[in-house]
């Protein structure tokens, strides 16, 4: 994605205002919505049928033609887009029409309906409103359920003025009511009315509408011809079904507890009247039998996925997607509209995982992001030179102390790195660097001596992964780690073989370097015996317990030994958790604020834990700010290669950490504690960020 | 029931009245209305207590002021409305007109969207086409701006006359 591009979208103050307070507003919108229902049950019902109808893809289709036919409805089976718009266009020019009338439909801007209709003759006209906007502008949807959400009402009034040919104000019912009178007189004389379904029943017939604008209404009502098109993936059993999704869709989309309307048509209304269903495959068959990617095909379009996303707040759809937009966009982009078109996009997330925890169908967003990624990827001349290197220990930490050098001239007086020549091709964005450590933590390791335990009595026995960021730049953090388990009982070993978690590799698509460093790590941390392996780093954490089995799928004897790995492996606030002793020290000490790792908190599902530690090891109240569980920009190399989104995410972050009135910060990732603390300095604020473990040590220590 | 029904519907937007009988209702729509109406099917009984009022005929929809029709159920969780509507006049009836009136009588309210499905069901399957909806509220946009506003292409009033005493 071009650097120029972003730059527009951040610098664009109304877009960046506009879905910044619709972000600000939807999660307690949402959240009313779904008041005194089980959104987990919900989603998990439908995530379940879903995948059971894909499933049973072809089956599903024929059902629902049956009985749509029976009731006297036409069905078009259409394989690909140019298919379905040939089908539209001959029942259009059956009917003796010039126009269409459409109510809203992502599946018509998918196959670029409107286009080609055009240029065959045939006048469009979307009568939703922000499809109407975005029409008159020659744009498309920048989010699948408020297409128009980058407009502002004077740009809205200028497109009207020169629709209507006549002075329209910028007041907002104003401008609803001309789109009310000028689009009468289309769905009076037009012939043929186009709409889309969000769900159609396959024991039934029926096809289920769920709006707000009351056009649809009158798409399928005015015209004597109705065509909806429909993807086949909207295929439902029966009525049970289809009315789940009813339910989730408004909730989740924008936090109605229902549409205006909600309607299941279910064949012609009589008197010579026609009703076609278009059924567009257009790749769905195949991708329903793809094992990994099938997944995306349970997606409702309810948009949450791109409601709750930190870098479409930052840059908007039209970056943030394609035709299909947010999380999920950059999903199905590359099978309707290429890998040309995904190429761009798929590297603009973060990694948050927000998507994942609103998404209607339970969909792993985010992990199909990633296997994307390296389906995609085209990097060449990077790969061998960074697989030599991330496999071999030796030359991997060779360079990294080699860095230690190189970084001398651009260091403040503080050690601090404040600008990096351009040459470097990396741009800090406003944030200040730490150094790389003078001894990094590996060599320290072998120096230092236990600290005695607090309590008698052994714990366990506990290895130590610190992970590559903590191991070189924040060596006083790996020690405030092994000394607090220490006096908390436990016997602390760092081994050395331990080599980086291969998440680098497995972001940049590189899946060969990642699994040759889940094998690697699988035996350095197997070798010695030990009952838990701690982290302090929640992506670390996710490589091993998660990915390392994943990765090493295909040798059962390493995937069983990557599960036993798996079972050890614990983040630093759990394992602390369960360690609470009663420690004798003076009073509470000042309140910090505490900010949620994405990966702690979604990918690990661990919140209560530090907060705990915290409280109770550590003698810190916690004093939450807002927005604590939001990203705060870092996504490893995510902060170099986007600086301006990074830090545009962080800048929300360093608001809420103000607003929190606390001195300091307590976090459990080092790539967040870097990210905050850069923005902080950058920033000149006197806040401190530390690490939970920092913090538990200091009160360990008695300081 | 009706009492969280008539919350639901005017959280939603929509004006509750509630009438002990029929005749009492039907004096409301004439006083209210004036002018010809629009209409989508009516139970007999109701057609009779509004005999003196002018129906338009379906082209003269787009100028005609009101709209009237009679819910099937009502859901009292969401305070919608559930319409049967597969007479295309008829549902033109409900989509043209900037106000709407709807008859519901109290006794076919539902707790929630779950408790209607037998009735969608049943609906979906008696006719060989059919075309239900749930209305709730009156039709609405936030596509500007995301400013919510009332009555976009459908009506910008929805009147529910709830029939208490039948
Ligand atoms: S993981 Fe985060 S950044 Fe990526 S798509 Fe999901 S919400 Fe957006
Ligand atoms: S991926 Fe999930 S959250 Fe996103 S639009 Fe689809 S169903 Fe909604």
């Amino acid at each position: 994605m071009s650097r120029k591009i972003i730059h527009q979208k951040i610098n664009d103050a109304f877009l960046r205002r506009a879905l910044g307070n619709f972000a600000a507003q939807y999660p307690a919108a949402r959240a009313r919505a779904f008041e005194g229902e089980d959104f987990e049950a919900l989603r998990e019902r439908i995530s379940a049928a879903r995948k059971e109808s894909l499933r049973i893809l072809p089956e599903m289709v024929q059902r629902f033609t049956e009985h749509a036919e029976r009731t006297g409805a036409v069905v078009h089976l259409c394989a690909d887009a140019a298919a379905a718009r040939d089908t539209i266009l001959e029942i259009v020019r059956q009917k003796g029409a010039d126009l269409l009338v459409k109510s809203k439909s992502m599946t018509s801007e998918e196959i670029r309906l409107n286009h080609h209709l055009e240029k065959a003759g045939v006048r469009c006209l979307e009568t939703d409103l922000g499809e109407w906007i975005i029409q008159l502008a020659g744009e498309r949807p920048s989010h699948m359920v408020m297409p128009a959400i980058h407009k502002n009402r004077d740009e809205v009034a200028a497109l009207f003025s020169r629709e209507t040919e006549r002075h329209c104000a910028p007041d907002i019912p104003a401008l609803v009511e001309v789109a009310r009178e000028t689009l009468r007189d289309g769905f009076l004389s037009a012939k043929v009315g186009l709409s889309g379904a969000n769900v159609a029943v396959a024991d039934s017939g029926a096809i289920g509408l769920v709006t707000n604008e009351g056009n649809a209404r009158l798409v399928t009502t005015l015209p004597r011809t109705h065509i909806a098109l429909i993807g086949i993936e909207k295929i439902v059993p029966s009525l049970a079904e289809a009315l789940d999704i009813v339910s989730m869709l408004p909730k989740n989309a924008t936090g109605q507890k229902i549409t205006s309307y909600v309607s299941f048509i279910r064949g012609p209304s009589g008197d010579g009247r026609e009703l076609h269903l278009v059924l567009l495959d257009n790749g769905r068959s195949e991708l329903a039998r793809h094992p990994r990617f099938q997944e995306a095909l349970k997606c409702l379009k309810c948009g949450a996925c791109a409601n709750v996303c930190p870098v479409y707040e930052t840059v908007g759809g039209h970056v943030f997607g394609h035709i299909y937009v947010g999380g999920i966009g950059l999903v199905l982009t590359p099978f309707f509209h290429g890998d040309r078109n995904a190429r761009d996009i798929l590297g603009l997330c973060i990694g948050c995982r927000r998507c994942n925890e609103v998404c209607a169908a339970k969909i792993d967003i985010e992990g199909l992001i990633l296997d994307l990624r390296e389906r995609g990827k085209k990097l060449p001349a990077q790969k061998p030179l960074m697989g030599t290197f991330m496999r071999n220990r030796t030359l991997f930490h060779a360079a990294l102390r080699a860095a230690y050098l190189a970084q001398k001239p651009f260091q403040g007086r503080d050690g601090r790195i404040r600008h990096l020549p351009l040459v470097l091709g990396c741009d800090t964005g406003n944030r200040s660097l730490p150094p790389i450590a003078a001894r990094p933590f590996r060599d320290l390791a072998r120096e230092r001596v236990a600290a005695k335990p607090l309590v008698p009595g052994e714990r366990g026995r506990v290895l130590f992964f610190s992970g590559c960021l903590a191991d070189f730049v924040y060596p006083e953090l790996c020690r405030d780690v092994m000394e607090s388990l220490e006096k908390l009982g436990y016997a602390v070993v760092f081994p050395q073989e331990q080599l980086c978690c291969g998440i680098p590799a497995r972001y940049s698509g590189e899946t060969g370097i990642a699994r040759d460093m889940a094998r690697l790590n699988t035996e350095a941390l197997l070798a010695e015996r030990a009952d838990h392996v701690v982290t302090i780093c929640p992506t670390c954490t996710m490589s091993l317990k998660r990915d390392f089995p994943e990765l090493l799928l295909g040798d059962p004897g390493r995937h069983a030994r990557a599960l036993e790995l798996a079972g050890k492996v614990v983040n630093f606030s759990e394992l602390a958790a369960r360690s609470i002793v009663e420690i004798e020290a003076p009073g509470e000490g000042a309140a910090v604020t505490y900010h949620d790792a994405c990966h702690l908190r979604r990918g690990c599902g661990v919140f209560q834990e530090p907060r705990a530690v915290l409280e109770r090891i550590a003698g810190r109240p916690v004093r939450e700010m807002d927005g604590h569980d939001g990203c705060c920009g870092f996504g490893g190399s995510y902060a170099f290669k986007y600086p301006e989104i990074s830090y545009e995410i962080l800048k929300r972050k360093l608001d809420s950490i103000a607003a929190s009135g606390a001195d300091t910060v307590a976090v459990d990732c080092p790539g967040c504690r870097m990210q905050i603390e850069g923005g902080l300095d950058g920033a000149g604020s006197s806040v401190r960020v530390e690490h939970t473990a920092t913090l538990v040590a200091e009160r360990l220590r008695g300081e | 029931m009706i009492d969280r029904f008539q919350a639901a519907a005017e959280a939603a937007g929509a004006v509750v009245g509630r009438f002990p009988t029929l005749a009492e209702a039907a004096r409301h729509v004439r006083e209210t209305t004036g002018g010809p109406v629009a209409a989508s099917e009516l139970p007999d009984a109701v057609r009779k207590a509004l005999a003196d009022l002018r129906f338009a005929s379906p082209q003269e929809y787009r100028d005609v002021r009101f709209g009237l029709s009679f819910a099937t159920a009502g859901v009292a969780a969401t305070g919608s409305l559930l319409l049967e509507l597969s007479d295309p006049a008829g549902r033109g009836a409900t989509a043209l007109p900037p106000v709407n009136l709807v008859f519901l009588t109290a006794s076919t309210i539902v707790p929630d969207l779950q408790s209607l499905s037998g009735t969608l069901y049943r609906l979906l399957a008696s006719h060989p086409s059919s075309y239900l909806s749930l209305t709730t509220g009156p039709s609405r946009t936030a596509d500007i701006e995301r400013v919510l506003t009332i009555g976009v292409h459908g009506p910008k009033e929805l009147h529910i006359l709830i029939l208490e005493g039948e």
